[in-house]
């Protein structure tokens, strides 16, 4: 079948022929294809974690192993024939189309991770809808409060904290502005604050709903948080189960244990928790401070995440903790349902993501572009030349000791390259080296504007205001450094529109004598 | 009587003959003057037709006298193409470094004109033809291009140079020719059949299958030529083409270039150089000899000398020569290798010099009147 249209293409669009455009897409896609699939496998989630599937790593190793020989093999056949080279008659853009071809196939073979990830997170999606990941995450997240976990934070004793005087009034802090005149003293002034706030006291007990509770009370115990379950939701979700002790609710906390332990019976996980026997070690009304701790796991570490990531906050030693000879994998069923509800809130893509993979493709479409254009030898001295005065600048940079040194010497670089190619190519005489010049122009005129754009943002990066005596990012700065997305977007479509414009030139100068 | 008839009276008279080979080369040229879809078609059934029924003469003589008449019908009623200066060379210089300057040269192509360029190896025949070609920028004087070009690109599509060292050609020969001839233009349903009509033109019907490295240096020169008559160029620029071939091939490809050159309907300019300085004059219009990057015009007006000279092989010593030709008031004798050339004032002819051998009964093995060939830019 490729064969036949191919022989259509040789007859109708040479140029496609000549990329080999058509069985390159198809090699693409169907490398997109595999990768999608194997993706979906990578996907699976085995909740009882017993056969964890771990492909990822293999798989991306296996892929750019075979993006590479794919490549090889596909420039072999692309490089048999060059019309550029032999003065067929071409039309004035036909270069730009060229090159869109190139681009396309690089960016088909190289972004076959994003069918992988797309792959992996619709299998994961695939496991409950988002209303049922909803609902089975606030379960294991409000049932967290009768397993094991960190204690939520209680007030400042503002008093006891010398905030405020036992007026009431408040204590101003020991710092005049008058006195800092140098950005040291501002910074020791700073971390000053932060020790204070550090050495502040904490009150031992909280009050809810007018009742006071130990601070280590199941009351004051935290959720564990899903991507699933809003900021908001998961506060809501904790007062409701406060609530629920609060006012001795036994029915809601035993049919929450209940939801909970089907979840570990659905799964097959492991425990020898009953729920009598649950409720009868954990519920210790009315105070809720005399209960038994249950172990989250069957064995440590068998999730790569430690089980509470919020133990820093906890107040309450590691030995502190009376535990029972129940155990539950809650650790397991978090980690698994942690993977669905991340798959249904993370998007399939994100723009950085895909700046990085078409800047990526538009990279190699120009390494090919520019050899197929130029020569092999001057293709060869430009990346010789590339490495020198990278290396040169660098080292410049380093003896003078001033950090945007090696931009502007770039920069300058890059525009001296432009200009001489275009001398070149005004003069019509002969080509002397500006097929090196070319090569170089090619490769880094897609630096140009966030060369110009970081060195007018690390201008206005560090703004020292004598007055107050700290060191400030101007608004200039915040604005750049939070549109630089926005930039890397726009400059990838006007490297477009100028490789557009430039293709015609490249045609052009291709007629300049070589001598 | 239009070129066109005149080729075609030619074209009859060779098939009287039975020259096969030739006809079919010529019907093929017509063909393709014939820029028809329908013709094309025809003169390959014809061609496949040949390919299975090689021995059947009188059924060949008879298809092949169909196809000429069917091709007069329609190619008499076609505008003929006047030969006109394309390209107008003056005062070209092309200095390199200290040691070798081309030039000036100055030279008038016009198409349907065969353009020899003879010389010693590193006298200028290469960076000439690479100056024509907008491969070389010179250094003073103008060659100006007398056709239609948008740019520099586009000029250098139309002038097609084929260096002695021609670049390998990747893949099948036939499909590098379809890539060509779909470059060029030539619709999908043509593609084939011009292809097929141009490599049998060229005797390379056999080889279509073959790659580059099966194939012997006086084939691949032949299908550098068969891509350059897909090209549609205005002027064609080879070097050496007759460096590798046999004697026979030598005189079947510059037949071609006379005929390829000289076609009534889509003439194009040839410049070739070459060794070969006696198969190059028979066949060009101007033969340009370039000594240390100079040029030298024969029968030009800066060609003073008019004496007669003569180029010969004999077993007599040169005292021997010299004394049996002083009658003819000899001017010069030199002996090169086994070569002698003999120089006598311009009232000399060949009868005189002959009516002396025959005489005198000088032993010859060959002889050669070299006063109007650029042979005697050779003598010291």
């Amino acid at each position: 079948m490729f064969k036949d249209i191919q022989k259509k293409l040789l007859l109708k669009y040479p140029l496609l022929w000549n990329t080999k455009f058509v069985p390159m897409v198809a090699i693409g896609l169907l490398l997109h294809l595999i990768f999608f699939g194997l993706g979906y496998l990578d996907g699976t989630i085995d909740f009882s974690n017993r056969n964890n599937l771990d492909i990822e790593v293999t798989c991306i190793l296996f892929g750019v192993l075979l993006v590479v020989i794919i490549i090889i093999l596909w420039l072999v056949n692309y490089f048999k024939n060059n019309s550029l080279k032999s003065f067929y008659s071409k039309s004035k853009y036909s270069l730009f189309y060229e090159w869109l071809q190139i681009f396309v196939v690089s960016a088909l073979l190289i972004t076959f991770y994003l069918p992988f990830s797309v792959g992996k997170q619709l299998h994961q999606r695939s496991y409950y809808s988002i209303e049922e990941t909803t609902n089975r995450c606030k379960t294991i997240a409000t049932a967290d409060m009768f397993i094991d976990g960190s204690f939520g934070e209680t007030e400042i004793d503002s008093l006891a904290s010398g905030l405020i005087d036992s007026l009431g009034n408040k204590i101003a802090l020991n710092y005049n502005p008058e006195d800092a005149n140098t950005a040291e003293y501002a910074t020791e002034q700073e971390s000053m604050a932060v020790e204070a706030v550090a050495a502040y006291t904490y009150k031992n007990h909280i009050i809810f709903n007018g009742k006071k509770y130990d601070q280590f009370s199941l009351v004051n115990r935290n959720t564990f948080e899903f991507t699933v379950i809003s900021r908001e939701q998961d506060s809501l979700n904790r007062i409701q189960v406060q609530n629920w002790l609060h006012q001795d609710n036994k029915a809601e906390v035993k049919k929450l244990m209940d939801n909970h332990l089907s979840l570990i019976r659905e799964h097959d996980l492991a425990t020898n928790l009953t729920l009598d026997k649950w409720f009868e070690i954990v519920y210790k009304a009315p105070e809720f401070d005399e209960f038994l701790y249950i172990q989250p796991y069957l064995k440590q570490y068998e999730t790569d995440e430690s089980y509470n990531n919020y133990e820093m906050t906890s107040k309450i030693g590691y030995d502190d903790r009376k535990y029972s000879k129940y155990f539950v994998q809650q650790d397991v069923l978090k980690d698994k349902y942690d993977t669905v509800s991340e798959a249904h809130t993370d998007p399939f893509f994100n723009i950085e993501m895909i700046l990085g993979f078409l800047y990526g493709a538009f990279g190699l479409s120009i390494l090919i572009f520019s050899f197929r254009v130029t020569s092999g030898k001057s293709w060869l001295i430009a990346v010789v030349a590339t490495g020198v005065i990278n290396i040169v600048y660098g080292i410049f940079t380093a003896i003078v000791g001033v950090g945007n040194m090696y931009a502007y010497l770039i920069l300058f670089t890059i525009l001296g390259i432009i200009f001489y190619f275009f001398l070149i190519y005004f003069n019509k005489k002969n080509l002397q080296l500006s097929r090196i010049a070319l090569n170089l122009f090619l490769w880094s005129f897609i630096g140009i504007i966030p060369l110009i754009y970081f060195i007018i943002q690390e201008h206005y990066a560090s703004k020292y205001d004598y007055r107050t005596g700290y060191s400030y990012n101007s608004p200039e700065y915040l604005w750049l450094r939070d549109h630089t997305v926005h930039m890397f977007s726009l400059n990838f479509i006007l490297a477009i529109l100028t490789l557009f414009f430039l293709s015609k030139i490249i045609r052009n100068w291709k007629g300049i004598s070589e001598d | 009587m239009t070129e066109f008839e005149k080729q075609f009276r030619e074209v009859q008279e060779i098939l009287e003959f039975n020259d096969f080979n030739q006809t079919i080369k010529r019907v093929i040229d017509f063909t393709l003057d014939s820029e028809n879809i329908e013709f094309y078609i025809k003169t390959n059934e014809f061609l496949n037709w040949l390919d299975h029924n090689e021995k059947e003469d009188e059924d060949k003589k008879t298809r092949l006298n169909v196809l000429l008449e069917e091709l007069h019908a329609f190619l008499s009623k076609k505008e003929c193409h006047n030969h006109q200066t394309i390209i107008s060379v003056k005062n070209l210089q092309k200095v390199y470094n200290a040691s070798f300057g081309l030039g000036p040269i100055n030279l008038d192509i016009k198409t349907g004109e065969i353009i020899g360029l003879v010389g010693e190896n590193g006298n200028g025949k290469t960076t000439l033809l690479r100056s024509l070609c907008g491969e070389l920028h010179p250094t003073s004087g103008t060659i100006n291009y007398q056709f239609q070009y948008d740019d520099l690109y586009d000029l250098r599509t139309k002038l097609v140079y084929i260096p002695q060292r021609t670049d390998t050609w990747r893949g099948s020969m036939y499909e590098n020719l379809e890539f060509t001839a779909s470059c060029y233009g030539y619709s999908p349903e043509e593609n084939n059949l011009v292809v097929d009509l141009v490599i049998t033109r060229l005797g390379l019907r056999k080889f279509r299958r073959h790659y580059w490295n099966n194939l012997s240096s006086g084939y691949k020169m032949r299908f550098e030529l068969a891509r350059m008559l897909l090209r549609k160029p205005k002027i064609l620029l080879i070097d050496e083409p007759l460096a590798n071939l046999d004697i026979l091939a030598q005189q079947t490809i510059l037949d071609d270039f006379r005929n390829i050159a000289n076609s009534a309907f889509r003439p194009i300019a040839i410049v070739l150089s070459s060794q070969q300085l006696y198969e190059v004059e028979k066949t060009s219009n101007q033969v340009v000899f370039l000594k240390r990057g100079s040029q030298k015009n024969l029968n030009a007006e800066n060609d003073v000398a008019k004496n007669c000279i003569i180029e010969f092989e004999s077993s007599l010593n040169l005292s021997d020569l010299k004394q049996a030709f002083i009658a003819l008031e000899v001017i010069s004798l030199e002996q090169n290798g086994g070569t002698f050339i003999a120089t006598f004032p311009e009232k000399i002819e060949m009868n005189d010099f002959l009516k002396v051998v025959i005489n005198q009964s000088i032993p010859m093995t060959y002889m050669r009147n070299i006063s109007n060939s650029t042979r005697r830019f050779f003598v010291n």
